[in-house]
């Protein structure tokens, strides 16, 4: 008996169209290559879409690649993932259910004051339940009211399949998710379907099976991408009841992760510095991802022209460029941290800790925080019921130059 | 209701006769009115007191025992002889602000005296103190327990460390029991418990885990948890040289060694260190810093230390240290303990070394994180941390087993400022060091048998207890005297059993709805 075990498609996930495609491939390639396998059975252990109700662009053909193996006789099983978790219920994995192209195996009765999960069980005689996973591990409270016993005491080949981090195998670049006990995952099965956890392992526990994370088919994030550049899955063999996982990676494009240090550097170096080095690699097809930190000695952040960096790589044909300067300051307007009650007080406060970066010489400080707020009075004004656009735009651009005392000087050009 | 009267006395030693047919107790409390105020006093020492001669008495006393004078009896015998009570004031009451204050003056002369009454005690319990309150237990009268709370301000006192003193059996874990199960309720305070016994969860007993909020408030890590606790596992990676150098006795070759490795490589130093074979370290490995000698030695007493072999080149710990498990796990404690939870560590399978080792690396993680927030201004948001120690003298001892200056006693010397404080337990106060002992700024005082012990707590106590030598040492299972900078008196306390505050009918309803499962 084989099986694939996938888990964390994201399907939908990235708002970059080249990276929400690569999403959609890196799926695709885990259901061809489970074809090829000629498995017997999948399980998507949760999180297959980035929502619970994805767009259609996205599940269009998700759903063709989920009928072609349904086609070849290839049964899917499904537990929701926090991500495909609706408060409503209404998920887009109802639908795939009532399509007869996937069945979710979390299923469960209440008896005896105890949460009582069903199995299913697959053509291959394979016993299969699970547990839904939601965000912040909310699960964990349904986990302490299951029926263990029942569980553990089912004979047969066994999988449960989970969509939470397990507190003592949680890797520290997940170590702020919520994850649950391994004390709570029932003994006794002999597969443990992992999902929410992106990175693959393996792990052993006395009494139980493997317990296996398949990490997500394509990385979600930047910081993933940045760790793992690929996804994978798991094509299961089960031989004399040991099932042996077999990890296989998916792999789309090379991915070149840089990594800026901008400390005390001025924009201009901090340019020339990301050039030199995305002028070393093979960006044609790949992916680019360029990390900027620190805090530049002076100018501003918006002096890097990110845009024409970008530009220049795509012209060299790279698939995605993903840039990620949050860590990115300058000593001229460093994060001001105030506290204050409301908004009104929040602008005033801002404004005083930061009006002696502008450089207006005849200005005194109290000067120019009359003159800031006046701006944002002007600014703040909402269009009139009467007003059409032009009207207002014009009103507003007025008015700001003249509180500026520019109005005059820029008479001819308006 | 008066039960004596003043009749002589100096401020801190006052002598009441005993009215006839009424008992004075060690430890009673009592009270002395005034118009507008009232005093409390506390018997500290009781003797007889008579008006007939010595020579009267002792003849008399014979008479009886030979069988002389069947019915002799004294004239008046109750105005003959009395029991005297030598008694000090605790506290001074404002009848109209009910506002206490230390006592500077006398209660008047021959004034009467009656039993306290919970009334009288009110002033304890203002609309301000209420909140974050600790509750301890109930006022003790001798060993009469009233229905007045012994509350403390509950951040401030876990801030400023408590000191748990004991003799053996006299209650020192049922006490921690209830002060944890009562801040389970509460949100002020991050309450880790080293448990070396396995006493506190309540795996097979009444415990921590019978609270009505213990699925939200209260975690367990053990290496064989019960389902849905936690596996205490550690990845070797969390492990830094700092940790090692604390409770290790190593030689400043050696610590450096663990240093050039950590320099390294910060994620496997310490796998490479107890890998590396000695044949494959060329001349410039570390610059010639680090001798082939000295690692073969700090890989023998490492992986002695922490339980490691090494098989086919993988490496397996016998202890809690693994490589394959626990990159979170420290994180995980701390994050709680951020967050107001209880957390307790099942530390009876480990060895004395390892218990003290894992609980360093929480207490220091913890120390930095909060040391990190105060520097940002936001430690006012956090929750105090107060870690549970027993035996505490294995870490803040004059001989502790761990090296001076560790984690423990820098925080029981700079704790308060960053919120963490110790709630150290021993039996043995007086091998803490005096500057730690006092600046553990409340002392639950149970029974303590030894002088020594006794002199050590009473020289270090905030308030005087230099006449309550005999009331700590009778005192019995369940009482205590509690001494704090944030009590205006040493309060005379009972510590219910926790087993009687344990009300397993308040467990929260399980729920009804379940989310993501599809129900049949």
């Amino acid at each position: 008996m084989k099986f694939a075990h996938i888990a964390d498609c994201h399907i939908g996930a990235w708002s970059e169209p080249e990276l929400s495609e690569l999403v959609l491939k890196a799926f695709s390639k885990a259901i061809d290559e489970s074809i090829e396998e000629d498995v017997d059975f999948i399980l998507i252990s949760g999180d297959l879409m980035d929502t619970s109700r994805p767009s259609t662009d996205v599940l269009a053909p998700a759903v063709q690649k989920l009928r072609e193996a349904k086609q070849k006789g290839i049964r899917i099983y499904t537990i929701p993932g926090s991500h495909d978790y609706s408060p409503t219920g209404k998920t887009m994995l109802k639908v795939l259910e009532a399509a007869g192209l996937t069945q979710n195996v979390a299923k469960a009765t209440k008896e005896q004051g105890k949460l009582k999960l069903k199995f299913t069980q697959d053509d291959s005689g394979t016993k299969i339940t699970g547990m839904p996973g939601r965000t912040g591990a909310l699960e964990i409270h349904d986990y302490k009211e299951l029926d263990r016993q029942s569980l553990e005491q089912e004979p047969g080949f066994k999988i449960f399949m989970f969509h939470s981090a397990l507190q003592k195998y949680k890797p520290e670049i997940y170590s702020q998710m919520a994850g649950v006990p391994v004390s709570l995952l029932p003994k006794n099965f002999d597969y443990y379907a992992g999902g929410h956890v992106h990175k693959k392992g393996v792990y052993n526990e006395r009494d139980r099976g493997p317990i296996v994370f398949t990490g997500s088919t394509f990385p979600t994030n930047y910081r993933e991408l940045e760790k793992f550049k690929k996804g994978g899955f798991y094509i299961v063999e089960v031989e004399d009841g040991e099932a042996k996982p077999d990890w296989r990676p998916i792999k789309l494009c090379d991915v070149f992760p840089l990594k800026i240090n901008a400390e005390n550097k001025t924009p201009q170096e901090v340019e020339k510095e990301i050039r030199q080095k995305t002028s070393k690699i093979d960006a044609e097809k790949n992916l680019v991802l360029i990390r900027v930190e620190g805090t530049l000695r002076k100018g501003k952040t918006t002096q890097i022209s990110f845009n024409k960096i970008k530009e220049d790589l795509k012209e060299k044909g790279a698939r995605a460029i993903k840039i990620n300067s949050r860590e990115l300051s300058t000593k001229e307007y460093e994060e001001v941290k105030v506290e204050a009650g409301n908004r009104t007080e929040l602008e005033q406060k801002v404004m005083e800790n930061n009006i002696q970066q502008f450089e207006l010489e005849k200005y005194s400080k109290q000067q120019k925080m009359e003159l800031a707020q006046n701006i944002f009075q002007v600014l703040s004004e909402e269009k009139g019921e009467e007003e059409t656009n032009n009207e207002y735009d014009q009103k507003i651009v007025e008015n700001t130059l003249k509180t500026l005392g520019l109005k005059e000087e820029l008479e001819e050009y308006l | 209701m008066t039960v004596g009267r003043i009749f002589k006395g100096e401020f801190d030693e006052i002598y009441v006769r005993q009215k006839e047919g009424k008992e004075i107790e060690i430890g009673d409390l009592l009270v002395a009115e005034k118009k507008d105020e009232y005093s409390i006093l506390q018997a500290f020492n009781l003797f007889y007191g008579s008006q007939i001669p010595e020579k009267v008495k002792t003849l008399m006393a014979g008479m009886k025992l030979e069988g002389y004078g069947k019915d002799l009896e004294f004239t008046d015998p109750e105005i003959s002889n009395y029991i005297t009570a030598k008694l000090k004031n605790l506290v001074t009451v404002n009848k109209e602000s009910n506002k206490a204050v230390s006592p500077k003056k006398l209660p008047q002369f021959f004034s009467e005296l009656r039993r306290i009454q919970e009334k009288d005690l009110e002033f304890l319990e203002s609309e301000e103190k209420k909140k974050n309150q600790l509750r301890i237990g109930k006022i003790r009268s001798g060993s009469k327990t009233l229905e007045a709370d012994v509350q403390l301000p509950g951040e401030e006192t876990l801030r400023h460390h408590v000191l748990i003193p004991a003799s053996t059996g006299k209650g020192k874990s049922n006490l921690v029991k209830v002060i944890a199960y009562e801040l389970l309720d509460k949100d002020y305070c991050g309450f880790l418990v080293l448990d070396p016994h396995d006493e506190y969860y309540g795996k097979t007993s009444k415990g921590l885990s019978d609270h009505p909020k213990a699925d939200k408030k209260l975690e367990m890590y053990s290496t064989n948890p019960p389902p849905g606790e936690n596996t205490l596992v550690v990845h070797l990676s969390q492990l830094k040289p700092r940790n090692l150098t604390e409770v290790m006795d190593l030689s400043d070759a050696q610590n450096e060694a663990l240093y050039a490795y950590h320099n390294k490589d910060k994620k496997k130093w310490l796998e490479n260190l107890v890998k590396e074979d000695m044949k494959d370290i060329g001349e410039d490995e570390f610059k010639g810093e680090v001798q082939a000698k000295t690692i073969s030695v700090l890989q023998r007493k490492i992986r002695a230390y922490l339980g490691i072999e090494e098989n086919n080149g993988r490496l397996s710990c016998r202890s809690i240290f693994k490589t394959q498990a626990g990159e979170s796990t420290i994180r995980n404690i701390v994050n709680s303990l951020e967050n107001g939870k209880t957390v307790v560590i099942d530390t009876s399978n480990l060895e004395n070394k390892v218990e003290l080792l894992v609980g360093s690396m929480i207490a220091g993680r913890a120390f930095s994180k909060y040391r990190n927030y105060k520097g940002r201004g936001e430690l006012s948001e956090k929750p105090v941390i107060s870690i549970v120690l027993e035996e505490a003298p294995r870490v803040i001892g004059v001989n502790s087993s761990i090296r001076s200056g560790n984690t423990f006693e820098k925080i029981a010397r700079e704790g308060r400022k960053f919120k963490i404080g110790l709630t150290a337990i021993t039996q043995l106060p007086s091998v803490i060091p005096k500057e730690i002992l006092a600046n553990m700024n409340t002392k639950i005082i149970l029974g303590t048998e030894m002088d020594t012990e006794r002199k050590s707590l009473v020289e270090s106590a905030p308030q005087d207890l230099s006449k309550d030598d005999k009331s700590i040492a009778s005192l019995d299972i369940g009482e205590a005297v509690v001494t704090s900078t944030f009590t205006k008196f040493a309060v005379p306390t009972t510590i219910p059993l926790f087993e009687n505050i344990v009300d397993e009918k308040q467990k929260e309803k399980t729920q009804k709805s379940y989310t993501g499962l599809e129900m049949e």
